[in-house]
């Protein structure tokens, strides 16, 4: 379980995120909700490491895990799909999801990609040998959330996978996040303002509106709350 | 300015060809660390020509205390190494954003290893022996046997770098690093350690680039100046970024100073200023240089 504690996240002597707790239960996909700049990147971004926690704690299994470096994070096994899709656009799609193994001990081009990866994005097989930065936006971010999953990870960190991508695959992309958390037992933590997708994906959610938490709950309690009117519409 | 070794030869227009590819080896071999560290780290090294004369000091070490010229070669590239991963530990890894910084950072220690070399080895000139003496006939000439070490050394160093670059996990993971430093740290990638090994890589080839080159030059403490911005003009020229740009880069201008101070015979000053002028023809006009990087991510 990944469950963060009153935690306090920002940029030097701003604070974004104000003592917020989420909790990741194991084989569940877990939404954050909310517009444009209101932390949700800032607070997935702590979680992994890349910013420091201002105050709080992040907990992994019960482990105290607040003070890891993103690679350390990695090897615990949180994979992490960022908002820009930076995906390594000058090595191959191949050695790209290779590359989501680097924590692991095994040599990483002597390694083949594992089979239930190309099962779920088969376009990637087909330019496996091609670079990355020449796929398209949707490729791209399924190039992302490949090579994340091709470190075996408990938990899935993704940031607004649908940004900028056309409708059927944004919901090619909530299917697989399904079947990722069925098939394989990963944990997912996704922070989105595409409604439609968090809502059809998740098992819970919260809502995140000047750095707090302000609503949590099931979709349909999220619905019934009057949450999307006040803090999630456009 | 393109330096040479035809001007510390004597020539002769029989021996062109090979003095050209000569000259083009040592150029490319200098610049190869600087490919690394400039052209795919990003880092504006004003320091890569002192890290070269600290190779070829280093080589002159070894010998002036009785030791193979074999194994300076072998320790040049070792000490230079270290001292480039010195360098990105206490300065280098906090000025990864901040490329003006940078210079000022490695231009003070540019002179601060020329000052330290100064004091330890003094003013006068150095002349190093290189390891293999005699020479080899080769297209019809006869050729010092060093000149036709230092294009097999270039060749075998470039493609053992090539190599390691494209198909080893040291070389994909120091990519991946270069491209995108905390997305490579979120793969699971010691962004820190891969940063240093690749830098003191880098560092390591121009001692090796100044312990091979050593024996053709007149070893001196400001001997590194103009083989910086030699180093600069191949890589830029070539294409910032990719080992077959530093190849082309050399070709050209390396291939051109040779002819020109041929066509122009006497006048080496105008000879050199007619390269840079082509030099700055292409960046003007094909600023991605003559091999340009390819997707770069974004």
């Amino acid at each position: 379980m990944l469950r963060t504690s009153d935690v306090q996240i920002g940029y030097g002597e701003s604070t974004v995120v104000w003592d917020v707790d989420i909790e990741v239960e194991t084989d569940q996909i877990v939404a954050v909700l909310g517009r444009n700049g209101v932390g949700k990147t800032t607070l997935l971004r702590g979680i992994m490491g890349l910013n420091d926690l201002q105050g709080g704690h992040v907990f992994l299994d019960g482990e105290n895990v607040s003070t890891l470096r993103p690679f350390e994070m990695a090897a615990k096994g949180v994979g992490y799909v960022p908002q820009s899709r930076d995906i390594f656009g000058a090595i191959s799609v191949e050695n790209n999801i290779r590359l989501g193994s680097a924590s692991s001990d095994e040599f990483l081009l002597k390694s083949d990609v594992p089979p239930f990866i190309y099962e779920y994005f088969p376009a990637l097989e087909e330019k496996s040998g091609a670079k990355g930065g020449t796929l398209s936006g949707g490729q791209k971010q399924q190039l992302a959330i490949a090579r994340a999953l091709n470190a075996d990870p408990s938990h899935l960190l993704l940031d607004e996978p649908s940004e900028g991508i056309q409708p059927s695959i944004v919901h090619e992309i909530g299917e697989q996040l399904k079947r990722i958390r069925d098939n394989r037992g990963i944990s997912v933590l996704i922070v989105e303002q595409n409604l439609n997708l968090a809502m059809a994906v998740a098992d819970y959610c919260y809502v995140l509106e000047t750095g707090r938490v302000v609503e949590q709950g099931t979709p349909e309690e999220i619905e019934s709350s009057g949450a999307v009117d006040e803090y999630l519409a456009v | 300015m393109i330096t040479t070794i035809a001007s510390v030869v004597p020539l002769q227009l029989a021996d062109r060809v090979l003095i050209s590819l000569t000259s083009i080896s040592g150029l490319v071999l200098v610049a190869s660390g600087l490919t690394i560290i400039f052209g795919l780290m990003g880092v504006l090294n004003l320091a890569h020509g002192a890290l070269m004369m600290v190779g070829a000091y280093t080589a002159y070490a070894v010998q002036s205390a009785g030791f193979s010229p074999w194994l300076g070669i072998v320790i040049a590239p070792l000490v230079v190494g270290l001292i480039g991963v010195a360098m990105e530990v206490t300065l280098i890894r906090r000025l990864y954003d901040r490329p003006l910084d940078t210079l000022l950072a490695t231009w003070g220690i540019a002179i601060v290893l020329q000052e330290a070399v100064t004091i330890a080895f003094g003013t006068s000139q150095k002349s190093v022996a290189p390891p293999i003496e005699g020479s080899v006939s080769l297209l019809g000439v006869t050729y010092p046997a060093h000149w036709a070490f230092i294009i097999v050394v270039t060749i075998v160093v470039m493609a053992i770098t090539i190599g390691l670059f494209a198909y080893t996990d040291i070389g994909i993971m120091a990519l991946a690093v270069i491209q995108d430093r905390e997305m490579a740290s979120a793969v699971g990638i010691n962004t820190r350690v891969s940063d240093r090994t690749t830098f003191g890589f880098g560092s390591a080839l121009a001692g090796l680039s100044g312990a091979i080159m050593a024996p053709l030059l007149s070893v001196n403490s400001t001997m590194g100046i103009a083989w910086l911005a030699d180093s600069f003009l191949v890589v830029i020229v070539g294409g910032v970024g990719t080992f077959t740009g530093t190849i082309a880069g050399g070709i050209l201008l390396g291939g051109l100073d040779n002819l020109f101070r041929t066509v122009i015979s006497g006048y080496t000053s105008i000879a050199q200023a007619a390269v840079l002028v082509v030099a700055l023809i292409i960046i003007r006009y094909r600023p991605q240089g003559l091999i340009p990087a390819g997707e770069r991510g974004e």
